[in-house]
């Protein structure tokens, strides 16, 4: 095949890489009613259980990211139904600040999505999942970091 | 002229005082020997050794990461001179812990503002009269009213740049980090007895000073740092790479304020905004 | 080597240099200022970017030869289940420092004799190779020097391949000291003479002898337990700013950055001051304080590297003293010690 060619049929091919940690309670479940419902979604989206929203240190996201991830996905149970009682809340407080972090570094924050979803929402985590694979899909490869994991340092 | 010009020999007297009764094991305080450019910690443990300690507008260190030292906590009770922005520190570490209130002695100045100029935080100062201090020596300083718009300039000015400007900017910035660490080790919120960084099983910040690897860093520190920060501005003064790492704590510092009306360090009471919740906190942006 | 050899040039020969070393292609290092104010040995490639005034760069030589970062190996593996090994080196390209100041030349002497002993390092010996040492002799010392109570002087010639003498505002005259030198001076060209018969190199500069090693070492000897480390380190915060500017210091660690398929095996920079640095697998840290840190940075200098390569591994360069946070000042330590 040509370089030219195989570039084309690449772009053409190029599936983002979405990491999404999701707690085991609520989103985990959501995504395996998703499964036994027979709802598909697609298969960019590489799941990480989580005991909780509140477990996920931005630490995950940025290493994610680091190791090639075009986008990061926290999912974890709507406000008021956590397993732990507050582990969400605490997530929400501490990964909304993450993201604002990211931006003020000038980090694009679309690649960082936070949602809640619970167990009885296998409708909702296929659609979301949808949505998102679509949206990097749009985005295209996540350069920013795929151009720090080349560069030497000076 | 000095803001700080007469409060030196109050000091000392101060400092003599409690060493004398035996109040305290040890003072810290600033002294500067012949040469020194800026006034550095000095550790007192007897009354006639005070001549050593000064107070003027050259006194930028902030005492405070002295106090969790096992070294100093063995000579007892410590004694330290705090800015009120340095007070601000000590607020969180009481808050969290790391040391208790009967184990210290406040020694409090009224604080003009340091540095020739004076340093962007000491025009912001919104605590030139330390409070709940054992001991305050200077005279009282009017206050001004600081509105909000003013404190967070330094951020704001990084905020104003379009998101591609600001990578670009942060990447030149952070591509000069060293890891020397001297942010770390001059904050007195960093206490840990082993930072992250340290831990190696799993490695989670790289330790090569690539620009993944001080991205990692900078963005880890920060975020320890977020709801604790009182923006002495330590960090940025020892970097010996000029990084404008004071700018990404005003941010963060930012953020707590504007989403949870919080602010470091003025209570020693206060719950910390990654300690606590509300139910009513933004929704923006969650799918 | 018997007779010195000596050349003249103008007052603006920094300038020329780079003019003509970047013409012939040469890759060149020579003093800059940063927006910030900072001047530092950067890659030029035309003389605009260069300045000629200024006591001495941020940074010493040190990172040129040992970088604070450098990958030893790297490996990526196929999806056949081959695997790439590097990195690939490539052809090593002549390079010259231009404008460094004497004391951070001799500071190579100390490098030299690490990285060349029981083993010649390999990726450092091929930077030391290819590189051009031009150094400008000080006039006017800074008030942190104290390069000649550590061996060294201001117009000192160590591991400079050319000392130049002057400039800036006043003729240069150059001294050559080595093979490299020469080959230097015949790429300058016509904008170099040679000095007339009988040309003297400027005085000295006079520089005041602050301690003795000598005595400070009678007195590192006697006393590694004493509480002078633990008084004189209280206010030490264990950072690494101190040794990562010294021009001798080299300590590194070596750590696997892996992912999945590929990875890198790096050399990176690393200091006694840190709490880490000795912290044992089982917990056990034999230095446990920053008094034993501290005592370990100057028994190194002062103690053992002298036992064993003979001669202090401090150059004098003042750095440590002008950038620490807390004002930790060698000097006045030193003088401390050879006072008791």
């Amino acid at each position: 095949m040509s370089e030219e060619k195989q570039n084309q049929s690449e772009k053409s091919q190029w599936q983002p890489r979405i990491v999404a940690f999701l707690c085991n309670w609520c989103s985990y479940a959501g995504a395996d009613l998703a499964g036994m419902s027979r709802r598909g979604y697609p298969a960019a989206i590489k799941v990480i259980r989580v005991p909780c929203s509140g477990k996920v240190d931005p630490m995950f996201v940025l290493k994610s990211f680091e190791r090639g991830a075009d986008m990061v996905l926290v999912s974890g149970c709507h406000p008021g139904d956590c397993h732990y009682t507050s582990g969400n809340y605490h997530a929400r407080r501490k990964l909304l600040a993450f993201r604002e972090l990211l931006d003020f570094f000038g980090i694009d924050q679309r690649r960082f999505k936070i949602s809640w979803v619970s167990a009885a929402e296998g409708a909702k985590w296929s659609s979301l999942v949808k949505e998102i694979t679509a949206e990097a899909q749009a985005l295209g490869p996540f350069k920013t970091f795929a151009t720090m994991l080349q560069g030497e340092p000076s | 002229m000095s803001a700080n010009g007469t409060i030196t020999q109050t000091l000392r007297e101060a400092a003599a005082q409690v060493l004398s009764e035996e109040k305290v094991g040890v003072v810290i305080g600033y002294g500067r020997d012949d040469g020194q450019e800026f006034s550095t910690p000095v550790f007192l443990r007897k009354a006639e050794e005070v001549k050593r300690l000064v107070f003027d507008d050259l006194c930028f260190g902030n005492l405070a990461v002295y106090l969790p030292r096992p070294e100093i906590r063995k000579m007892g009770k410590t004694g330290i001179v705090v800015k009120g922005c340095d007070l601000r520190a000590v607020n969180v570490l009481l808050r969290e812990n790391v040391i208790k209130r009967e184990d210290v002695l406040l020694i409090g100045v009224r604080c003009g503002g340091v540095g020739q100029p004076q340093l962007p935080k000491c025009s912001v100062c919104e605590l030139h009269d330390p409070g709940g201090c054992d001991v305050v020596v200077g005279e009282a300083i009017e206050q001004q009213e600081v509105k909000a718009e003013q404190r967070y300039t330094e951020a704001g000015k990084i905020e104003a740049k379009p998101a591609e400007h600001r990578w670009e900017f942060w990447q030149k910035q952070l591509s000069k980090c060293i890891r020397c660490y001297a942010c770390r080790q001059v904050c007195p919120l960093c206490y840990c007895k082993r930072c992250i960084i340290e831990k190696s099983t799993p490695q989670w910040v790289q330790t090569s000073p690539h620009l993944r690897g001080n991205l990692a860093w900078n963005v880890t520190r920060a975020l320890h740092l977020t709801g604790r920060c009182v923006g002495c501005g330590e960090c940025e003064r020892v970097c010996p790479m000029d990084i404008p790492l004071g700018a990404i704590n005003q941010k963060m510092a930012k953020v707590v304020d504007e989403r949870f009306g919080f602010r470091s360090g003025f209570s020693a009471q206060e719950e910390a905004p990654f300690t606590t919740f509300s139910t009513e906190d933004s929704e923006e942006g969650i799918l | 080597m018997g007779e010195q050899k000596l050349y003249q040039a103008s007052a603006n020969w920094l300038k020329s240099a780079v003019d003509a070393l970047c013409a012939a292609g040469i890759e060149v290092l020579a003093p800059t200022q940063s927006e910030s104010g900072k001047v530092d040995l950067a890659r030029v490639t035309s003389s605009e970017q260069v300045i000629q005034s200024y006591p001495n760069t941020a940074f010493p030589l040190k990172r040129l030869f040992l970088p604070m970062s450098e990958v030893l190996l790297e490996y990526e593996k196929g999806e056949e289940g081959d695997v790439e090994l590097g990195p690939k080196s490539a052809p090593a390209k002549e390079l010259v420092i231009l404008g460094c100041r004497p004391c951070d030349a001799a500071a190579l002497e100390m490098l030299d004799k690490v990285f060349q002993w029981d083993y010649s390092d390999v990726p450092y010996q091929e930077k030391r190779d290819r590189t051009t040492v031009v150094s400008l002799a000080c006039s006017e010392p800074s008030p942190e020097c104290f390069c000649t109570s550590v061996g060294g002087s201001p117009q000192g010639s160590e591991q400079s391949d050319v000392l130049v003498f002057g400039g800036a505002n006043s003729a240069a005259l150059m001294q050559i000291n080595t093979a490299k030198g020469e080959k230097f001076i015949e790429r300058l060209a016509d904008t170099v003479t040679p000095a007339p018969e009988g040309t003297k190199l400027p005085e000295p500069t006079e520089l005041e002898q602050k301690f003795d090693p000598q005595k400070v070492k009678g007195w590192l000897d006697e006393n590694f337990e004493s509480n002078f480390w633990v008084e004189n380190s209280l206010g030490c915060l264990g950072c690494g700013t101190c040794s990562y500017l010294c021009p001798t210091c080299h300590c590194f660690d070596i750590v696997d950055e892996a992912s999945w398929n590929r990875g890198q095996r790096r050399r990176n920079w690393d200091c006694c001051s840190f709490a880490l640095f000795t912290l044992h697998a089982s917990g056990h840290n034999p230095r446990p304080d920053q008094a034993a840190r501290y005592r370990q940075r100057l028994m190194h200098k002062f103690k053992v590297f002298p036992e064993r390569f003979g001669r202090v591994a401090c150059v004098g360069c003042g750095r440590c003293l002008k950038n620490c946070a807390v004002g930790q000042n060698l000097l006045a330590d030193l003088a401390d010690i050879e006072s008791r």
